[in-house]
């Protein structure tokens, strides 16, 4: 199954490659885009120091593994993003013909491998944030290690948030502004310390839409913050079972699917 | 196809006699869709989302038939009569409201994955190729999906040159192809796997004349060699006349015919035309169970219903009227048939005596 998986991305790669400079330009915008982002965190950093109790480095731990995680998923689940299209022209029978998964066949179908550039952008930020913090003890070197695991596991969060939401249109079709609320704003907010949030968003943000459990919870413990080291173990859970979750739905709603007029 | 595959033991013989050798198979089909109550803005969306609002389109209404191995049926109906929802059910797309499909004995929507492995299903409205890459790729793509071997890839391919030439647009990017070429490649894409059962939707429409001929020259030839089991809808009636050995035709959701093409003429009762010449003019017009059409010289033509009178009867009235030295039998064109059979059918007018349900069917032919 995984060696399909391969096999579909690198027939979509090499149809991405048909236009080559369009790539190279998204890598480059996508990767600066980013940046400018973090920029202007660090320009408010400069200013007052501290935002929520967390410094520049601080924040940088939580803000390039979220940019992974976001730059991972809008790499490989472009076709997920952009899944109202299926839904509006039918398109999802197609899967549906198709002797897998259809979650595979659709992830299979198109990757957007500029988003990269973002990813590599929040690898730079938690690399320069996390040599800081180990040098200066705040950070172990193991703990390191787990935030980049994280980074790469929070992958899913975004993943099973725009799953959830895809899996909503089967039955709404019109999904586009919903993503906006379930998907972009969440995951937005998770770039920075939860502690800037009042409680009920804080709380909503570590429930119904956990992207806290991408960086925040985790690093709040390993940086001394707050929180036990029940944090350590209890977010890849809550990260897995939500993606389980999302896809019980997904199947559920598949089931729903109605198609369309000719 | 007998023999080892046959279970030990039929429960239900009256059932299982009826649909012996079906591949496919519409058990009181009926699909209703609801349609919600159109509000505008994000409060409506979520309005719309809650209440169950809404009016029933029922679009497949109680539909039953078997299609035996081999068979090539055409599916006849106007826009909207609810042919794609059929095949998009048998396909296991859509979920029936009520009723069942059985393709090879199984539910498409139950057992979704191992029954789409042994379908081929082609949409003439859209492509299922990958847009920006060669045909190539969305072959050998598929190939893996559907875990066609090597060898046994390399044989379709020779196969589908010879039969649709795909060989010269091979490497070409789908999008730069033409209508029929992009036909042609969807139809060796549907046949890689060598599937038992295919549904086609529509596979002619927009192809000009070499195209389209093209098409059923293929089709006719894996119906006829590998004995692949056809579903076709079309609104192309050559496409009936050439390729079809069984017609069902649907109607507002109900079937209103299933049987060969000259029953078809005869359930409708669309005139059969005759045009006789006679060895001198004949001055009466002659006056029989028919309408005079025309009447020239020596020539006469009349048309005359099959279902009452048959075609020697005419010519022995006619022949009354003087010596006949020739014979022109025109049959009805079958695109007024079936137009004839669409204004019959109108809403909720379900004339028992034409449609005959699959196991009437099977009983007439014994």
């Amino acid at each position: 199954m995984i060696a399909l998986y391969l096999r579909s991305v690198q027939a979509a790669l090499r149809a991405k490659m048909q236009y080559r400079t369009d790539f190279l330009t998204g890598l480059v915008l996508y990767g600066v885009l980013s940046a400018t982002d973090f920029l202007m965190v660090a320009a408010i950093l400069a200013r007052f120091s501290r935002i929520g109790g967390w410094d520049v480095y601080e924040v940088g731990l939580l803000y390039g593994m979220a940019s992974i995680a976001m730059g991972l998923y809008r790499t490989f689940g472009a076709e997920l993003h952009a899944f109202e299209r299926y839904l509006v022209y039918g398109e999802f029978d197609a899967l549906l013909l198709r002797p897998w998964p259809t979650l595979l066949t659709l992830l299979g179908r198109s990757v957007e491998p500029e988003r990269l550039g973002a990813v590599l952008q929040g690898a730079v930020i938690l690399a320069v944030a996390g040599h800081r913090l180990v040098e200066t003890g705040a950070l172990s070197p193991l703990g390191l290690a787990y935030v980049a695991a994280g980074s790469l596991l929070g992958t899913l969060v975004p993943l099973s948030l725009s799953l959830i939401t895809a899996a909503a249109g089967f039955w709404v079709v019109r999904i586009g502004d919903l993503q906006t609320f379930t998907m972009y704003a969440p995951v937005t907010a998770s770039h920075y310390p939860l502690t800037v949030y009042p409680r009920w968003l804080r709380t909503l943000l570590t429930s119904a839409l956990p992207v806290g459990f991408i960086n925040f919870v985790p690093v709040q413990y390993l940086l001394g913050k707050g929180g036990g080291a029940w944090a350590l173990w209890v977010s890849p859970l809550v990260v897995v079972g939500f993606a389980l979750l999302a896809y019980g739905f997904w199947r559920l709603g598949e089931r729903h699917y109605q198609s369309t007029g000719t | 196809m007998t023999g080892a595959q046959e279970p030990a033991a039929a429960p239900g013989a009256s059932r299982e006699a009826a649909s012996v050798g079906a591949i496919v198979e519409a058990i009181h089909l009926s699909k209703v869709f609801r349609v919600a109550k159109d509000r505008p803005g994000v409060l409506g969306a979520l309005r719309g989302l809650v209440s169950r609002e809404g009016r029933d389109i029922t679009a497949v209404d109680d539909i039953s038939f078997a299609i035996d191995t081999g068979e090539f049926v055409g599916y006849l109906g106007p826009n909207g009569a609810g042919k794609s929802t059929t095949i998009k059910m048998l396909a296991g797309i859509l979920h029936p409201t009520r009723g069942e499909v059985r393709v090879e004995g199984k539910s498409p929507q139950r057992q979704r994955r191992e029954v789409v492995r042994r379908l081929g299903v082609v949409f003439g409205q859209r492509t299922q190729a990958w847009w920006d890459l060669p045909v190539r790729d969305t072959l050998e793509l598929l190939a893996a999906m559907y875990g066609v071997k090597p060898k046994e890839y390399r044989a379709s391919l020779k196969r589908f040159d010879e039969l649709l030439e795909i060989g010269a647009f091979l490497d070409v990017p789908v999008r730069k192809l033409s209508l029929g070429q992009r036909m042609r490649a969807d139809l060796a894409a549907a046949w890689l796997h060598r599937p038992p059962v295919v549904f086609l939707d529509e596979p002619t429409v927009g192809l000009d004349a070499v195209a389209k001929r093209r098409v059923r020259e293929f089709l006719k030839e894996v119906n006829r060699q590998e004995g692949t089991t056809i579903l076709l809808t079309t609104h192309d009636m050559d496409d009936i006349e050439v390729l079809c050995s069984r017609v069902m035709v649907i109607n507002h959701g109900r079937l209103v015919y299933d049987g060969d093409l000259t029953g078809l003429r005869r359930a409708v009762g669309a005139p059969s035309e005759l045009r006789v010449e006679f060895a001198a003019p004949v001055g009466e017009p002659p006056s029989g169970p028919w309408t005079l059409v025309a009447q020239e010289g020596a020539a006469v033509t009349v048309a005359f219903d099959r279902s009452t009178v048959t075609a020697a009867e005419v010519i022995s009235r006619l022949s009354r009227c003087g010596d006949i030295r020739d014979v022109y039998m025109a049959e009805p064109d079958i695109e007024r048939v079936i137009e004839a059979l669409y204004r019959q059918e109108g809403p909720g007018s379900h004339h028992a005596g034409q449609s005959r349900p699959p196991v009437d069917r099977r009983r007439a032919l014994g």
